[in-house]
């Protein structure tokens, strides 16, 4: 499941929770580690700096997995929120679920998810 | 140098000045292999050789670092049949590499199936444009400034570290990573009112009042068609009917002989001179901004609202009560 730009959650290699914006900007000042900054965004590399991203995972625990860039686009894609079991999330509009169909599964984007709807995982679509 | 299409002569071209040379084409290069008893020979449609059209560049000297790219030109989507292909080229070509490391990438500007993006993912092939979002398809256009960027990046990324992006499917998500960001970039694009200055690029609202936002009125004055308001850090915002301009311009001046503009004060919009409306406005600080579609608002010390119209401005106070600050 897609976690837009905006929402992601970083720790330094301590656990210690970084702010996006305040990383951004001081690695602004090392020219080395901008890959590209054009009219489409910012990408920073940070595979040395022991940064890791949590994401969230089904079972409502977060999942710790190394940076090696951070993307800042200056467009990102649409927003939503959803309810999906006991979490709420905040989701791309393109971001791609399972949902059971029938015997069968299907990929629906966050866009189109449906209250109601059960995922591959179980967890039922409430908002 | 010959080429075969457009295309190729267009990704070449881009290549070279994404990183200053380096770059050639090969057509009909006989990919030699040893024997035709290794397993990624099993994918080739002939014997063990295998001709293929491919740009290489190379992107780092020590270790060499090259990148293999297939300019697709079709007429419909490109299908997992190509993926697999380059993968085994990119295979091959690192299996007799002798310290060289290869990457593969794909160019299509008409796209790929949806099939493709499980075998690019296996393989560690980049593909241009990504599989993502709602629009599958761009125009060549756009799918060309995927490919220069990809470039840039990689060619910066590969400098600090190489070894990781051979992971599969690292060197995929690298690629997708770079172009996945063009698809919110287009919608404004389409938009078009808010432009970043020096370049033009397509910006939004947010971004125009980010840069302008506390920073001190130095002058104003309007030409033909706009208005300008000169900022503290060289930042200027410029006001035309259809476009607001905004960012960096440490060059512009007012036009000689300068323009009288139509300015209006107060809540009745009574007449006045762009003399008082300096004498108001300068020194003050932007504390808000409204978009009003044929007029820019910008709030001032939060005691003033200057309006930009595409033939002169407007000066309004906020303090209360309304009859007690007139300007």
């Amino acid at each position: 499941m897609a976690i837009p730009a905006e929402q992601v959650m970083l720790v330094d290699s301590e656990g210690q929770s970084l702010e996006p914006d305040a990383l951004i900007e001081r690695l602004r000042k090392e020219p080395h580690r901008i890959l590209i900054d054009d009219e489409v965004g910012l990408v920073v590399y940070v595979g040395d700096l022991g940064i890791y991203s949590l994401k969230p995972t089904d079972g409502g625990a977060f999942l710790a997995q190394p940076v090696t860039e951070i993307s800042r686009p200056r467009f990102s894609t649409r927003v939503l929120r959803k309810q999906i079991g006991s979490t709420v999330l905040s989701v791309t509009a393109d971001a791609v679920f399972v949902v059971k169909d029938g015997n069968t599964l299907k990929k629906v984007r966050a866009e189109r998810l449906q209250v109601g709807m059960v995922l591959a995982s179980g967890e039922k679509v409430y908002r | 140098m010959s080429f075969k299409n457009d295309l190729e002569r267009r990704c070449f071209e881009i290549a070279e000045r994404a990183l200053g040379g380096g770059v050639t084409i090969d057509h009909n290069k006989t990919l030699q292999i040893e024997t035709a008893l290794f397993p990624e020979v099993a994918s080739f449609k002939g014997p063990p050789a295998k001709e293929v059209d491919v740009l290489v560049a190379e992107l780092l000297d020590n270790p060499k670092v090259v990148l293999l790219v297939s300019c697709k030109l079709l007429s419909r989507r490109a299908e997992p049949a190509h993926v697999q292909e380059w993968g085994a080229v990119v295979q091959t070509m690192n299996r007799y590499a002798d310290g060289t490391v290869y990457f593969g990438l794909i160019v299509s500007p008409t796209g790929f199936t949806s099939g493709c993006e499980a075998w690019a993912t296996s393989h560690n092939v980049g593909i241009v444009p990504p599989l993502k979002g709602r629009r599958l398809t761009f125009d060549e256009d756009t799918v060309l400034r995927m490919f220069e960027r990809t470039l840039i990046a990689l060619q910066a990324r590969v400098r600090l570290r190489v070894d990781d992006l051979r992971t599969a499917p690292a060197f995929f998500d690298f690629v997708y990573r770079l172009v996945g960001d063009f698809e919110g970039h287009q919608e404004a694009e389409v938009d078009g009112r808010y432009l970043l200055l020096p370049h033009g690029w397509a910006a939004s609202f947010g971004e125009m009042y980010r840069a302008i936002a506390g920073r001190t009125v130095q002058d104003l004055w309007s030409f033909e068609g706009g208005t300008v308001v000169r900022l503290s850090g060289d930042v200027v915002l410029r006001f035309r009917a259809a476009h607001v301009e905004f960012g960096r311009d440490p060059h512009i001046q007012p036009p000689t002989p300068a323009l009288a503009p139509m300015c209006r004060k107060n809540i009745e919009m009574e007449p006045c001179t762009l003399d008082f409306v300096r004498s108001v406005a300068v020194g003050t600080s932007v504390t808000s901004a409204g978009d009003f579609g044929n007029y820019l608002e910008i709030g001032l010390d939060q005691a003033f609202n200057l309006g930009l119209q595409d033939s002169g401005f407007h000066l309004v106070s906020t303090r209360n009560p309304i009859e007690d600050q007139r300007l």
